[in-house]
């Protein structure tokens, strides 16, 4: 007999819609969308029986880089922190920079699948399987620097505070422990956030897998789910609060990194505007990153007739925002260090905009304040080359904007006879490449192995469209 | 004293026991072999293992006789964990200064100076303190060689046997003995004795870097040479041309004791006023209240109008606008003023100096002339010259060199090295070995001045006797055992003629006397009397006639050269060549210590580059670390250079000492040789190459021409006198936070800006007392140097002619220290009695108290530092944790000692009493205060009530616990146009 | 059909297929009406659109609130009467720094709480459902609307049978549990 599950393998499943540019008026999910034909064509893209050409090109390479990582780390424990450029006057670098980074894309995808579920946000939703991606990669990438950077890796457990023999605990009141337990918390909580929305789409994988192997692992990660009436009603329940939850964790997590540096009496951290500065850094990033996956992926996976014109132009224009918001943390960041008139801020300001590290500076504010104003026209919010080129500027931009603030700041203390400079060596790039390629290997498993978008909320989104506009809901 | 004396008689044996010597030679063959190779990581553990064997050897060898103490029952007068003390001298050139050194469990492992002495009054220089590593150097040499073959000591005997039958046939002719100044009694007895039975020997006393000008001008004054010796805390007005009273003079502890006590007016009644006349800058005039650049050019003129003026009354010329208020300065402080030329200087300033001193009735009020401690040749580089000569002419058979090394500090132009072939048998007494070593047919293996009896003079005569501290750990001869080897008679015990020749100033021979004269580390009574010499009438008439106006000193000061006729030099440039302040003239280039200490201006380390003026650099558009070609004559070195505000444009200054070839694992080939330059009288005529060098400053940035006020605060005696407390904290602002520890004792410190003279001694001495670690030329290159004191120098005014500050800077110990507030572990954090601590065992390395130090005195273990360390492991404080990798360290206000005090106290139920820190021990000019501040009576109290009071960098709220007495400079008001 | 399922018990439900949301719920009226025992739903997407009467939010809250306090509580404890240290010069109950830790812990207790009590109450993970034995089942998470009712005894069988034919499903079949 006919079995539904079984048409896979007929091509118009996974053939995309006729391809067309963008239009800022695309419908959110293209009408002729089906809630079979949508989670056929989404499994069929876990289930491939052999990846695509394009994807081994990415893969590799990306591995290649990861096991660099595995590298440099193996050399740095041996060796010690001495392998990078970090010294006397700029203890930190690379590797606090880096882990900042990181962790504002992580945040980037968060906000998107958190934040704007909770606003009801229907663009969202096609978005959210990929932004959540994101969100547990970069963590992963972020989450490794903590440890890395200590001088004695091996007694990072100290900074959990459990009974021991000493009875010693750890400091409260160092903004790096509330960093730490920020950290714990946001990468637990991604993680639990992004599995709890996949088990009602794993059913669906398991469903339409064949092979017994692959039955078996879908349906081991579907964890039984059936779609009961109990359990889409707490599954619903649970995740919206998760979401809830995730939202105020992501603000709180990149405000104490702001606290990391503004906790701190040195010249170019010492300020309260650190926190809400981290956020929009966050925002920034992880809006340029998701647009930096989707423009290839939608094509590449054939799925422009879910993330469409209408995604491209809101996501450029939330873009745009951040980076106004982010403009005026500069324009303020200038402003007190003058008015507030302390010599040696105002000296490290000097340095920074006019001296050795200049480059990084305007670097900073050319790519993340000037360039993204191009978004203000239309026409470019939908020219997906500009759009990549711009979002690649935006994602070095932001990494430049973090050395200013760790490197500068650091280089001119208080005490010129403590003055000194900083520059990265070899162990310092490969750690950094190294991240970028378990981010990118990851990223490409899930696309690979995961659906990548979170079918039951399509189908959701499918049926109140159809519903709006008085179509049937027959199939 | 038993003991020192058991020990002393196996170290006798020991020495003399061909067998243990031939036992030392094959101990460590492969050693000499593994010093010639660079330092690794993998080289340096190698090292450690070989110098802790050694370390075994000296210990537990049964070749040292019976009488050496298991160390299962505690010798006596040695209590576990219980330091110490033995006191004895550190001889420089000649001149001894008082030390202290401290033991534990038998090992020495820190050297103090000695209060009692009076070159010393309880400070020490940097070579003093340095002493420690010198004496466990794994680079000293242990076997006698023959060639370049090892020998035993029995075979030196064999061939001195007839050696001694030669010399005897010939009545010594053809027999030399060349050493450094010696000022050793014993030493010049047993010459002596030497020359008695060999009326043909000659000996000869030879220094590179030559004191010679002093002793020509005394005897151009007074018809023989005298020495000077300075009361700088009886001059009102100090005139120092070129001067070195606080960096190289001998007695320049005391000296700048002196000196510092006049410079306070918080405490002095009346502040000195101090001139500074000088080519390039010298310690002396960093600090004085006026410094005028002269080149060498212009000092002879501007001397020669100065005596013109004071002499002969003769109206002050116009130029510069400086001199003629200066002069009536002079005359007006007249009998308080003191007028000093620098070793560097011709000897006919110096002359002119000792007349206008003498003129303004400063004689015996200021200064005063003694006999010299010790018989020296007027001349010593004439001496020199005329035995290099007599080896070339093949009249010298036979020659003795100890502790000198004629082929790397000797004038190129000399031909040493082709001489010394000319010598058909030679030995060389050297602890390493050296360049010269290397080209005599035998060398010795000299032992550490702390291995051997000796003794020596002070510069005001003392005589100090030099006991030895532990039994030799490389073997070695002493140079009266070397000098016994030429007499036929078999030499007494060197203890024994030591004491022989103090009997008469020690109670009738008894051990008493003895032991006390060793425990207290003078001889009582030994000081020179001050001599009634009359100036020559016929002085005047003498050579300021042939002293023509305008003219200057050419390549003046290069050791070891005959004093230069004085012809004018137009505007050529001059090349000035000086003892290093680290190295001196190279002997201690294989000192990790002193390498890696941060010379006192420019800061550099690990290099020894030619110091231009800014003026000059801007002329040929050098930047630092550029490489010059600096050539005299047909002699050329290649150079990097450093732009040195202050500096003469019309000459450069070039430091002695670098580019060993043959000082150790360390020391070769660090930094650039200029001793090829020495001895040419020619003008240097500069060409640049294109190499760079990669110059290592522990001051990282370009120089700032301000001085922060909330960093140093200065001001001007008048402005003191206006208001006392024109430095002191303004307003007190509120504190939001109000727990104070409340401890049994509050411990702070306080620093006077005032005494500061930047000699760097509290550096090495907190290095020696807290383990801290060398680094090495890389990792200070990447800015990572471990020093947990620096001082801080800055620059005001022009680049020209700046004005300069010193400030030591250490752990503050704030009470709201903002390091601790962002340790995660806690792994700092405060104790009850106000310190700041760290407790390396919980520290994970986060590095955020560093960032987060306003004065950045925190410094990181970025590797293990403290494996690479060439020092044995007995060589370490034992009281101090050493830090392991990716620990953070700093100043503990060395809290060990506290806890000695506490324990102290603890046990006799006291309240905790006086503690000294290690810095605070060795500064000369005592600008260091520390102690308990609960206690008003208090010496640090009472400083901290001080008018000049104030915290560095106050506005960030850390309440430091170190504060600093503000700098106050006394110039003239006449002259404040010309200020600095 | 499961010819396994066949030979061992008698088939003793239905499981019956809807192509839409409005077709299900038509057919639960019709069955309640009818009297019949519905076991359960087995739907692509939640059957009502409101997430209202799961109590996980509030378990959710609770255990928020617990790691909150708790944790504030233990650094109170450490700092002030465990091991009271002086950390430049601040009081030792600084409060305003325990806030952040304590929001994050609080904040991973909740989102912990909600995921196994998630589970719980959707009594997940079970791997095998009597109702996977259905081939029509699988479009359960797909496109189609499932309903599975107990009939005991044929003639009830054929009575919801009849029934159901009347509502045009997709498909009708019937298992056993």
């Amino acid at each position: 007999m006919n079995i539904p599950g079984m048409n896979i393998a007929s091509p118009d499943a996974t053939m995309s819609p006729r391809l067309r540019a963008p239009r800022f008026d695309d419908p959110v999910v293209d009408p002729r969308l089906t809630s079979a034909s949508m989670t056929d064509r989404i499994c069929s893209i876990a289930l491939r029986s052999q990846s695509y050409p394009w994807w081994w090109l990415a893969f590799i390479p990306s591995m290649a880089l990861a096991m660099l990582l595995v590298v440099s780390i193996a050399y740095l424990f041996y060796a010690g922190i001495g392998i990078w450029g970090i010294n006397w006057p700029v203890m930190w670098g690379f590797a606090i920079l880096s882990y900042v980074w990181w962790i504002a894309i992580a945040s980037g995808g968060t906000i998107i699948s958190a934040l704007f579920f909770l606003t009801g946000a229907e663009w969202r939703t096609s978005l959210n399987r990929i932004a959540e991606s994101m969100m547990l990669f970069g963590a992963a990438a972020a989450g490794i620097y903590p440890i890395l950077h200590l001088g004695r890796p091996w007694f990072f457990y100290w900074l959990f505070f459990y009974p021991n023999t000493m009875t010693l605990w750890a400091q409260f009141r160092s903004p790096l422990l509330w960093d730490f337990w920020a950290l714990v918390t946001y990468v637990f909580a991604s993680i639990l956030f992004w599995f709890l929305g996949l088990v009602p789409d794993f059913a669906s994988v398991r469903d339409r897998a064949t092979g017994i192997a692959r039955q078996r692992i879908y349906g081991i990660l579907a964890c039984g789910f059936r779609g009961t009436g109990r359990q889409w009603l707490n599954l619903r329940a649970a995740y919206g609060v998760m979401a809830a939850i995730m939202a105020p964790v992501v603000v709180s997590i990149h405000s104490i990194v702001g606290l990391d540096f503004a906790g701190a009496a040195t010249p170019g951290w010492h300020t309260t505007e650190f926190p809400p500065f981290f956020v929009f850094g966050a925002l920034l990033s992880g809006f340029s990153i998701v647009l930096l996956l989707i423009i290839p992926l939608r094509r590449l996976l054939g799925i422009e007739d879910m993330v469409t014109g209408r995604h491209l132009d809101v996501l450029c224009k939330l873009l745009l925002t951040s980076s106004l918001c982010v403009s005026y943390a500069y324009l303020m960041d200038a402003f007190t260090t003058f008015y507030g008139g302390d010599r040696a801020e105002r000296v490290m300001f000097i340095e920074r905009a006019l001296e050795y590290y200049r480059y990084v500076y305007w670097g900073t504010v050319l790519f993340n304040c000037v360039l993204p104003q191009v978004f203000w026209s239309r026409r470019l919010r939908l020219n997906q080359p500009v759009i990549v080129s711009i979002c690649l500027c935006v994602v070095v931009g932001m990494w430049l904007e973090r050395y200013e603030i760790v490197v500068t700041s650091l280089h001119r203390p208080n005490l010129p006879s403590a003055w000194g400079t900083y520059h990265a060596t070899f162990w310092d790039w490969s750690t950094l490449l190294g991240t970028v390629g378990m981010f990118l290997s990851g990223i490409l498993l899930a696309v690979r192995y995961l659906p990548i978008v979170s079918m039951h909320e399509m189908r959701t989104l499918i049926a109140t469209t159809k519903a709006r506009n008085g179509v049937s809901g027959a199939a | 004293m038993t003991s020192r004396e058991k020990l002393w008689r196996s170290l006798e044996q020991a020495a003399e026991d061909p067998a243990f010597l031939a036992h030392a030679a094959q101990e460590f063959p492969g050693l000499a072999a593994a010093l010639a190779e660079p330092l690794g990581r993998r080289q340096v553990l190698r090292l450690m293992a070989a110098s802790i064997a050694l370390g075994g050897l000296a210990g537990c060898d049964a070749k040292y006789g019976g009488n050496l103490i298991p160390a299962v029952t505690i010798p006596p007068n040695i209590i576990p964990a219980l330091p110490n003390f033995y006191a004895t001298a550190h001889v420089l050139d000649g001149y001894a200064s008082g030390v202290v050194v401290k033991h534990v469990m038998g090992r020495p492992v820190k050297v103090d100076g000695n209060p009692e002495h009076p070159a010393s009054l309880g400070a020490i220089d940097v070579y003093g303190q340095a002493q420690l590593l010198d004496f466990y150097d794994p680079d000293r040499s242990a076997e006698i060689m023959q060639g370049s073959s090892p020998a035993a000591l029995a075979n030196l005997d064999a061939v001195f046997s007839d050696q001694r039958a030669q010399l005897a046939a010939g009545h010594g002719a053809g027999l030399r003995i060349l050493t450094g100044s010696v000022t050793s009694p014993t030493v010049i007895a047993q010459i002596e004795a030497v020359q008695r039975q060999y009326p043909e020997a000659q000996s000869i006393q030879w220094d590179p870097i030559s004191r010679d000008a002093g002793r020509k001008a005394a005897s151009l004054a007074y018809g023989r040479a005298l020495d000077t010796i300075a009361h700088l805390d009886k001059a009102d007005v100090l005139l120092s041309i070129d001067g070195d009273l606080l960096s190289s003079a001998p007695g320049r502890l005391r000296y700048a004791r002196d000196f510092a006590s006049r410079r306070n007016p918080s405490r002095t009644a009346s502040m000195s006023r101090v001139y500074a006349i000088e080519p390039t800058p010298t310690l002396i005039g960093s600090v004085a209240d006026h410094r005028f650049i002269a080149g060498p050019a212009d000092i002879s003129r501007i001397t020669l109008a100065l005596a013109a003026s004071i002499l002969d009354n003769a109206p002050t010329t116009a130029e510069p606008g400086w001199l003629a208020p200066l002069v009536t300065d002079l005359k007006a402080a007249r009998g308080r003023v003191l007028m000093h030329v620098g070793a560097a200087q011709p000897p006919e300033l110096h002359a002119l100096a000792l007349q206008i001193n003498e003129a303004l009735g400063a004689r015996g009020v200021t200064y005063d002339l003694i006999e010299p401690p010790a018989p020296q040749a007027l001349l010593q580089a004439d001496a020199m010259a005329a035995l290099i000569a007599d080896m070339h002419a093949g009249k010298v058979r036979h020659l003795l060199i100890v502790d000198s090394n004629p082929l790397y500090t000797s004038p190129r132009s000399w031909g040493c090295a082709e001489a010394l072939k000319r010598v058909p048998f030679s030995v060389t007494l050297a602890r390493q070995y050296d360049e010269t070593a290397r080209a005599t047919t035998w060398f010795v293996p000299h032992s550490h001045d702390w291995e051997a009896w000796s003794d020596a003079r002070a510069y005001d005569g003392t005589v100090t006797v030099l006991q030895p501290q532990a039994l030799p750990l490389y073997g070695g001869l002493s140079a009266h055992q070397v000098l016994g080897l030429y007499l036929a008679a078999p030499p007494m015990s060197t203890e024994e003629s030591v004491r022989r020749i103090w009997a008469a100033n020690l109670a009738g021979h008894s051990t008493d006397g003895w032991s006390e004269a060793l425990a207290r580390g003078v001889i009582p009574g030994t000081a020179s009397a001050a001599s009634g010499a009359r100036l020559r009438s016929d002085l005047r008439a003498d050579f300021r006639t042939d002293l023509p106006s305008g003219a200057g000193a050419p390549a003046t000061g290069a050791p070891g050269t005959t004093i230069p006729p004085i012809t004018a030099p137009g505007d050529r440039l001059t090349l000035l060549l000086r003892a290093d302040p680290n190295l001196w003239d190279g002997r201690f280039a294989n000192n990790p210590w002193l390498q890696e200490l941060p010379r006192p201006l420019t800061k550099v380390v690990w290099d020894n580059p030619v110091l231009i003026a800014p003026a000059l650099a801007a002329r040929m558009q050098l930047t630092n670390g550029d490489c010059m070609r600096l050539s005299i004559d047909d002699a050329s070195v290649v150079a990097p250079v450093w732009i040195m505000p202050g500096q003469a444009p019309d000459c450069i200054t070039a430091l002695l000492g670098s580019g060993r070839r043959a000082a150790g694992s360390v020391g070769d080939d660090v930094g650039v040789d200029f001793y090829p330059l020495t001895g040419l009288t020619g003008a240097v005529a500069l060409g640049k190459t294109r190499d760079r060098v990669a110059l290592a400053s522990t001051v990282h940035h370009d120089l700032l021409m301000e001085t922060p006020s909330e960093i140093l605060r200065h001001g001007t005696l008048a402005q003191f006198h206006a208001d006392p407390h024109f430095a002191a904290t303004a307003h007190s602002e509120p504190h939001l936070y109000r727990t104070v520890p409340a401890g049994p004792a509050a411990w702070g410190m306080s620093i006077d800006l005032n005494a500061c003279i930047g000699c760097n001694a509290c550096i090495v001495a907190c290095q020696a007392e807290n383990n801290i670690s060398v680094v090495g030329k890389a990792q200070v290159l990447r800015e990572r140097e471990m020093h947990w004191l620096r001082i801080d120098r800055y620059f005001e005014g022009g680049v020209d002619a700046p004005e300069s500050f010193f400030q030591p800077v250490l752990c503050m110990h704030c009470e709201e220290a903002p390091c601790e507030n962002v340790c995660p572990v806690g792994a700092t954090v405060h104790d009850a009695e106000g310190l700041n601590v760290m407790v390396y065992n919980r520290c994970v390395g986060t590095r955020f108290c560093s960032n987060n130090c306003p004065y950045k005195v925190r410094r990181f273990n970025f590797y293990g530092y403290a494996r690479q360390q060439t020092r044995p492991a007995q060589s370490w404080n034992p009281d101090v944790t050493v830090r392991a990798r990716g620990v953070m360290e700093k100043c503990t206000y060395c809290i060990q000692r506290i806890a000695e005090a506490r324990i102290e106290a603890d046990r006799d139920s006291r309240p905790v009493g006086e503690v000294r820190t290690a810095c605070q021990n060795a500064c000369p000019t005592q600008a260091f205060t520390f102690g308990n501040l609960a206690d008003a009576t208090s010496l640090v109290a009472e400083r901290k009530r001080s008018s000049l009071n104030f915290a560095m960098l106050e506005g960030q709220g850390t309440r430091p616990r170190t504060t600093y007495e503000a700098l106050v400079r006394n110039p003239n008001p006449a002259i404040k146009a010309t200020r600095g | 059909m499961s010819a396994l399922a066949a030979n061992r018990l008698p088939m003793n439900r239905l499981l019956a297929g809807f192509d839409s949301l409005q077709g299900l719920q038509h057919a639960l009226e019709r069955l309640h009406e009818a009297g019949f025992v519905v076991l359960e739903t087995y739907t692509p997407g939640p059957v009502r659109a409101e997430d209202s009467g799961s109590r996980l939010p509030l378990a959710m809250f609770a255990a928020g609130m617990a790691g909150f306090v708790g944790c504030f509580g233990l650094m109170t404890y450490a700092d002030v009467v465990a091991y009271p240290l002086n950390i430049g010069g601040r009081p030792a109950f600084a409060w305003p720094a325990f806030v952040p830790i304590a929001f994050e812990v609080g904040a991973l207790c909740a989102m912990v709480a909600g995921f196994l009590g998630c589970f719980m109450v959707c009594r997940m993970p079970q791997l095998y459902d009597p109702v996977d034995e259905c081939d029509s089942f699988r479009r359960a998470s797909r496109d189609g609307w499932f309903v599975a009712i107990q009939t005991g005894d044929p003639d009830v069988a054929a009575r919801a049978r009849t029934l159901l034919d009347a509502l045009q499903p997709t498909s009708v079949e019937a298992f056993c549990a």
